[in-house]
């Protein structure tokens, strides 16, 4: 199902809403957002949003955060995706025991040529995203 | 205390006739005003203000020539002897700090009580300013943007700032951090954003005042 606001407004403000939906007394979530391109094709706007909400339901879900912090920025062609939060983290060396979220997040940051990086410990997991936006002409 | 003889003169600006009207027996209804005079647009008022001066003008925010946050300014500007009072049905946060940053001395709903109305323009007439409830409650909710005095940085920022404020350029701090010298070069950017500065000095400066580094 694609968020209407994904498709009226555009990536900026569809995460806001995102960010907004989840927010709860219980949980506080900082969203920053900096120079996000607004002509980016729909289908890089839908996956970046994907990934976003898949990072945020787990750190929500299984890490049980109660701040989490989101930031994406653009420069030029590449397209930054930060999620820190205050969660439990998981064990990073094993990735037999990934579910599908985070395996559906490497799948799609190897389509962007990107890198993805997850440091993870009791205190809470940062995961930084790089992915290669640029459009073929 | 007003002299005896001396009404408070008032002007309404409001799209809509019937709301004039409403307002306009409400204020005659009472001893201590007088309508000097009620328009449906901001141009109207302002030729008004120019030739008659008006103790307060009531000021609706949607206009059919304007935006009533400019008219505010305007009349601001212009006619520092008169009172804006923004009576409106918007309660966006940001258009009542608009409003008060422009000069208004009260920001009332259209919600209000004819007590409540009444006692704001008594509280701007002895030199106050007045929130209708509502109005309030929207001021007092914490706006996550906005409140922050000290933007919140990640982690990876907090590590550029401090090897920034150490001296670094930019690919010595993309081999400490084992990124590309183009990643530093965005978290610059976005850490220039954050404390709204544009240079490094700058921002060094601004974090080391907010404690950050």
């Amino acid at each position: 199902m694609m968020p209407e606001s994904l498709l009226t407004l555009g990536l900026q403000d569809a995460l806001k809403d995102l960010c907004s939906s989840v927010m709860s007394p219980q949980l506080r979530l900082v969203y920053n957002a900096y120079n996000i391109d607004p002509a980016l094709p729909l289908s890089t706007q839908t996956m970046v949003y994907r990934m976003v909400q898949e990072i945020i339901t787990n750190a929500v879900k299984h890490a049980n955060a109660t701040t989490i912090m989101l930031q994406c920025s653009q420069e030029e062609g590449s397209f930054f995706i930060t999620v820190e939060d205050n969660g439990k983290g998981f064990d990073t060396s094993n990735h037999r025991s990934e579910g599908m979220g985070l395996k559906n997040i490497r799948n799609r940051v190897d389509y962007f040529h990107g890198n993805l990086h997850i440091e993870s410990s009791p205190e809470g997991t940062i995961i930084n995203i790089e992915l290669h936006v640029a459009q073929q002409s | 205390m007003l002299p005896n003889n001396h009404k408070i003169s008032v002007a309404i600006v409001d799209d809509h006739p019937i709301v004039i009207q409403g307002f306009k027996s409400l204020l005659e209804s009472s001893p201590l005003f007088e309508i000097s005079g009620c328009f449906t647009t901001g141009g109207e008022c302002i030729n008004f203000l120019h030739q008659q001066k008006v103790d307060i003008v009531l000021l609706d925010i949607t206009l059919p020539d304007g935006n009533g946050v400019h008219f505010c300014a305007t009349i601001n500007e212009h006619f520092p002897g008169t009172i804006v009072v923004a009576l409106s049905n918007l309660n966006e946060r940001s258009i009542i700090s608009q409003m008060f940053r422009n000069g208004a001395r009260a920001y009332l709903l259209k919600n209000i009580s004819a007590k409540e109305l009444l006692d704001a323009l008594n509280t701007v007439w002895e030199g106050n300013t007045a929130m209708s409830l509502e109005v309030k409650e929207i001021m007092q909710q914490p706006d996550l943007n906005t409140l922050q005095a000290v933007p919140e940085l990640t982690k990876r920022e907090k590590q550029i700032l401090q090897l920034l404020a150490e001296g670094k350029r930019s690919a010595a701090i993309a081999e400490a951090l084992f990124i590309s010298p183009l990643t530093v070069k965005t978290h610059r950017a976005t850490l220039l954003h954050k404390f709204q500065v544009n240079n490094i000095v700058t921002l060094i400066n601004r974090a080391k005042e907010t404690g950050l580094i």
